[in-house]
């Protein structure tokens, strides 16, 4: 029952680098971009940070950023999951706030794939993974398939259509048209998602997110650091991880996923249920991902998701605003989009969202997964 | 371009499945205590957690449980398009596999798909799936 009343930790900083086509630079760059943004936004300097948690830089990601960043801090962190990894920093950060051992926490992250060509369709093959030993020769794209094989899956099960997952990208759009940073801002149509080519059926290539450098960055402290500095404290209410599989072909259910698990853990430490959640952040690397995560994030019954995304249900306007930056598919996302889900939550819970904000927003879902839904972290963040 | 798909690492605990594939035969393993059927091989069963397993001859039958047409090819050994698949086997597990020479649109999930095998390269087959019973293996 940790109420805001005694959260140990809060968001106090967050920021994007330079999002988009960001030419000329490295990931670790805009990480450090992201980070000083992020520290000046919450009214704090490099010398107080004591705790670093970074992914996917570089194999050392968290010393290659302390180097970068000229700090020495007692707390290391470059836990990798993939797109989850940060909402995992805030759970692990939150933990190690709780436990004594840092007061400042910087999450920071960033990206070049877009300039660097660095994204390819198969992935890469990771020797002794079981994806390498049983799966790779089969030449599925990586993870894109995967998330063909769900949502072939879902409308199978459910009776969704492509219109349905098409739905979810022109919300995304809508949403992405009041955000002055986002990538894509023209209008999208159902048809347009409907005629882009199919790239792993039934995905179209509009079903899929973006490809977009870019860097992000929050800090975390202690809830009496927090109630000194100059901004509204996005109180860190609950946090919850889960995992399920690796490789394709291990995932115990399609359509099942850690995501239940992790928000159970999550609403259960804040006290709160889906019906307490004003605005929804989910991982949306596809759109199917937003159909079945807002399925075992529970906010519909398994299958129902279609109803509630329908008729503008999770556009501006609708009764659950979902992804209001305009998420991975129309905002940015470069490569991990997880620390974009908690910059965008608390600048909500702070209302500082103008056109797109969600009037009186208190409490905020993030969710973020990772590989082939292999990974799922879930934060639940708070104003009061 | 010009890359070939990758072939699978078989000095491992994997390498009973591809000595097996290659003679044409698909193998799970199977838990002396609770029955239970795995892919892949593991020294204990993720079931019941005993540590006594065989590998096993599969009939060869299984439902094809998902699957996806892929349109753009990033290997120069496997044209567009192809069909990927999760097979749901009689026995239980699941595998990642093909589905070939099918008529597209006549794919459906829990269609009935037997085992056939297809060289790759290197001494290595793969095994894969066509649709319908056919013989069993």
């Amino acid at each position: 029952m940790s109420a805001r009343s005694d959260a140990v930790a809060a968001l106090v900083g967050a920021a994007e680098s330079d999002l988009g086509a960001v030419p000329g630079r490295t990931a670790g760059e805009l990480a450090v971009q992201a980070s000083l943004a992020a520290l000046d936004d919450a009214g704090l300097s490099l010398d107080d940070v004591d705790g670093l948690f970074t992914a996917n830089l570089s194999r050392f990601s968290v010393t290659q950023l302390a180097e970068l960043l000229a700090i020495e801090p007692a707390v290391l962190d470059c836990t990798m999951t993939g797109g989850s990894s940060f909402e995992m920093h805030v759970a692990h950060a939150t933990s190690a706030i709780r436990a004594g051992l840092c007061e400042v926490a910087l999450i920071a992250y960033g990206s070049v794939q877009r300039s660097r060509k660095a994204r390819n369709l198969q992935g890469f093959s990771e020797n002794g993974t079981s994806a390498a030993l049983y799966e790779n020769s089969y030449a599925p794209l990586f993870p894109l398939s995967f998330y063909a094989l769900v949502a072939q899956r879902y409308m199978h099960e459910t009776g969704a259509t492509s219109q349905d997952l098409a739905q979810v990208a022109v919300s995304a759009r809508q949403w992405a048209s009041l955000n002055p940073k986002a990538f894509k801002r023209e209008p999208l149509t159902v048809a347009d998602v409907l005629n882009s080519p199919v790239v792993s059926s039934p995905l179209h290539g509009l079903d899929c997110c973006l490809v977009t450098d870019g860097g992000g960055a929050v800090v975390v402290t202690t809830r009496e650091r927090a109630l000194k500095l100059r901004k509204k404290p996005v109180w860190v209410l609950g946090h919850g991880e889960a995992t399920t599989h690796d490789a394709m072909s291990q995932a115990p259910d399609l359509l099942r996923h850690g995501s239940a698990a992790s928000s159970r853990r999550a609403y259960e430490m804040a006290g709160l249920g889906p019906r307490d959640i004003d605005c929804v952040q989910v991982y949306d690397a596809f759109t199917i991902n937003v159909l079945v995560g807002l399925e075992n994030l529970g906010f519909c019954a398994a299958g129902q998701a279609r109803g509630l995304v329908a008729n503008g249900g999770i556009a501006p306007g609708g009764k659950l605003p979902v992804n209001t930056s305009g998420g991975g598919l129309s905002y940015c996302h470069p490569g991990m989009f997880g620390v974009f889900l908690l910059i965008e939550a608390v600048r909500q819970l702070r209302g500082e969202c103008g056109e797109r904000q969600v009037h009186n927003a208190r409490n905020v879902l993030c969710h973020g997964t990772g590989g082939v839904f292999s990974s799922h972290a879930t934060v639940l963040l708070g104003v009061n | 371009m010009g890359q070939l798909r990758p072939l699978p690492e078989t000095d491992c605990d994997a390498a009973a499945f591809w000595q097996a594939a290659a003679r044409s035969q698909l193998l799970v393993q199977r838990c002396d205590a609770c029955g239970h059927h795995q892919h892949y091989a593991r020294p204990f069963c993720t079931a019941c957690r005993e540590r006594s397993l065989q590998m096993v001859r599969c009939t060869g039958r299984g439902l094809l449980h998902s699957f996806t047409v892929v349109h753009r090819a990033p290997f120069e050994d496997l044209p567009a398009p192809y069909v990927v698949a999760l097979i749901k086997l009689e026995e239980g597990p699941m595998l990642l596999s093909h589905v070939v020479d099918a008529d597209l649109g006549t794919l459906r999930c829990d269609m009935p798909v037997h085992v056939d095998f297809q060289p790759l390269r290197e001494g290595i087959v793969l095994p894969v799936f066509r649709t319908g019973y056919g013989a069993s293996e």
